[in-house]
């Protein structure tokens, strides 16, 4: 085991190089000059040129992603071109935000979405069953940022619950983490039902209600844990989601995540701090999924990587 | 060989299923799998039904512990008797009690029957801890001992294995093994062999003999095969489209088989020392469960049906002592 986590750890290394360079490269590719976004349209050829060679835009293409790479493995990833704070400060101080986000949508979606999944699953067709596919169908549906409004439309500002924008303590994190949670929740819940309902039609159900097991321990512990192996991967793949998608909530809730953090760079072509930000959820996903991976190996032993004698 | 059939008196009846009605609903209608089925059956013995698959055996197994696939599925009628007591209007929680501790069954697929995350060991002394509250240790230990019952080589080693480790012999081993750990009275086993290698079949039915035997178990068996029920039963039912249309002893069934369809059965058995090119097979194919018709289900099958046949249903009768069989040509023994 300690050898797969080893090995995944060097492959997740060069996966990040890899986005490193898709990034960068695709950077390139946008449209935009950050020296004039920086000096505004008015500037003179001289100024221009001169903040370019400071900002060394003047190198070959290259030459530049090969001093990026160095100093990303020095640790360093540039200095943002609006603040001129290193990006790792600017990362350091939206990113626990962005994850105390995910993290809360994360917990609702599964605490809620597992046993709703689950219930749907032992009831097929029943009255539950359909409201909740249906409740699916619109959670799924439904535009975030429009959800957003209507969520604080009606708890922050008819009944006045909870307060609509900006980091506090729990109560800000209520709206922004319901809104977050909602897709994530609709689509736990449909890989629960689906999961669970394949694994209830096994033959081994049927043989351990045979034995005399009772009904709740056949679910939880035998029909679940069975079930539970794309359920997790689903939840590792809406956790990277989530991460990454924070955007649109926390511009519509005011959180101070890197999300928006992000979308204020790429409004000003402010390259290093996307490239962190970019990296940074990439390395959050891929560390995920790692972590996937191996829970699952732990329910379902026969996942577990071979190790050779 | 034949296993002599004890005797027994009135008292001794074990198990004694009336007219039992299993329907599964469907898109296209009700199916009627078991169709007023009767069963009876003495303790210590071994009954055999045979069929065709789809002809309702699994589902009679199923229906007789309560465990007939919802939701579409359900029993509409009819009465289980197990040891006088009626299972079809037990509650579910006494029905629980009952399973794998009175009545425990054994399934056609070791390959799928058995949980593939948890250990066999576990699973063998789950019903254990269950029905006879007995800690983890204790259960631990008994299962080695029914390993070693059910002839598993180094028990101790082989419970911690997951099935997926383990041949599909052993698998049904470890399916009986579980099946007999409360002690039930009644095994019902679905098709114990269809799934293994004809070596392996034997050895499993070797030991189901044996374990017979040994605990003085009454045995269900449930298969196609006409070797393995002449093999191992004292008494057999011969069920096509969800109705027992044959049922005697089995060394009557075999010398004096009466029903069309039985006959068919046999005469589609190839024989060692029997010269044949072809082997006899019943025309046609098992009829569609939705469209059974009023007359005999076989009828359109049948090298000896009649105009009647077709119109109205046979009743089962008693041909000789023991001997009952569903079909307009005995009727006039009346």
């Amino acid at each position: 085991m300690k050898e797969f986590i080893i090995k995944r750890l060097v492959v997740c290394l060069a996966l990040l190089v890899f986005t490193s360079g898709i990034t960068f490269f695709l950077l390139e590719l946008a449209p935009g000059d950050p020296a004039l976004m920086m000096l505004g349209q008015d500037a003179t050829q001289e100024g221009l040129t001169a903040l370019r060679r400071e900002m060394g835009l003047d190198q070959p293409l290259l030459s530049r992603y090969a001093t990026f790479l160095g100093d990303l493995f020095q640790g360093d990833m540039g200095v943002s071109y609006q603040t001129h704070r290193p990006v790792s400060q600017e990362i350091a101080a939206t990113f626990p935000a962005t994850l105390e986000l995910s993290v809360a949508s994360m917990v609702i979606a599964i605490i809620i979405g597992v046993p709703v999944g689950i219930t749907c699953a032992i009831r097929q067709y029943s009255l539950t069953d359909r409201v909740v596919r249906f409740a699916v169908l619109i959670a799924v549906s439904l535009p975030v940022f429009w959800l957003g409004l209507m969520i604080i439309y009606l708890f922050s500002i008819v009944l006045g619950w909870f307060p609509s924008f900006g980091r506090g303590g729990l109560r800000h994190l209520v709206l922004p983490a319901v809104t977050m949670s909602c897709y994530s929740l609709a689509i736990i819940v449909r890989m629960t039902r689906s999961s669970m309902l394949e694994v209830l039609r096994c033959d081994y159900i049927t043989a351990t209600r045979a034995k005399g097991i009772h009904e709740f321990y056949v679910i939880y512990k035998h029909a679940l844990r069975n079930a539970l192996v794309p359920v997790i991967t689903i939840i590792g793949l809406q956790f990277g989601v989530l991460l990454g998608g924070a955007v649109i909530t926390e511009t519509i809730f005011a959180w101070p995540g890197l999300g928006r953090l992000m979308v204020q760079a790429i409004f000003a072509r402010d390259y290093p701090i996307i490239r962190g930000g970019v990296l940074m959820i990439s390395a959050c996903s891929i560390l995920i999924t790692l972590f996937v991976d191996i829970i699952c190996s732990y329910i379902n032993p026969s996942l577990k990587p071979v190790e050779k004698s | 060989m034949y296993v002599e059939k004890p005797q027994h008196n009135e008292n001794d009846t074990l198990l004694c299923v009336r007219n039992l009605k299993t329907h599964i609903r469907s898109d296209a209608g009700e199916i009627r799998v078991v169709d007023g089925v009767d069963l009876q059956m003495k303790r210590g013995e071994t009954v055999g039904i045979v069929g065709e698959s789809g002809c309702g055996k699994s589902m009679t197994g199923l229906s007789i512990l309560r465990l007939v696939p919802g939701p579409h599925g359900r029993i509409v009628s009819g009465e289980i008797l197990f040891n006088g007591q009626d299972l079809a209007s037990l509650d579910e929680k006494e029905m629980v009690r009952l399973r794998g501790n009175e009545i425990a069954m054994v399934f056609q697929d070791p390959m799928t029957s058995l949980d593939p995350l948890f250990a066999v060991g576990d699973q063998i002394g789950e019903s254990m801890r269950f029905h006879q509250k007995l800690s983890r240790k204790e259960a631990r230990n008994r299962a080695i001992e029914l390993l070693k019952l059910v002839g598993v080589p180094s028990p101790e080693l082989r419970i911690k294995d997951r099935p997926d480790q383990l041949s599909g012999g052993l698998r049904q081993r470890v399916m009986l093994a579980s099946a007999l750990s409360c002690k039930p009275s009644l095994v019902i086993a679905d098709e114990p062999t269809t799934a293994l290698d004809v070596t392996i079949q034997a050895q499993i039915l070797e030991l189901i003999k044996q374990l017979r035997e040994e605990t003085g178990t009454s045995f269900i068996l449930i298969s196609h095969d006409l070797g393995v029920i002449a093999e191992n039963c004292q008494h057999v039912s011969v069920m096509y489209a969800g109705k027992i249309v044959e049922s005697a002893d089995v060394r009557e069934l075999f010398d004096n088989p009466l029903h069309p369809y039985t006959t068919g059965l046999m005469e589609s058995i190839p024989r060692i020392g029997v010269r044949k090119d072809r082997l006899e097979a019943i025309p046609g194919i098992v009829p569609n469960p939705l469209d059974l018709g009023e007359g005999c289900a076989f009828s359109p099958r049948c090298s000896c049906s009649e105009e009647h046949c077709e119109q109205k249903a046979p009743p089962l009768v008693e041909v000789c002592p023991g001997h009952e069989v569903r079909c307009w040509k005995y009727c006039n023994h009346l």
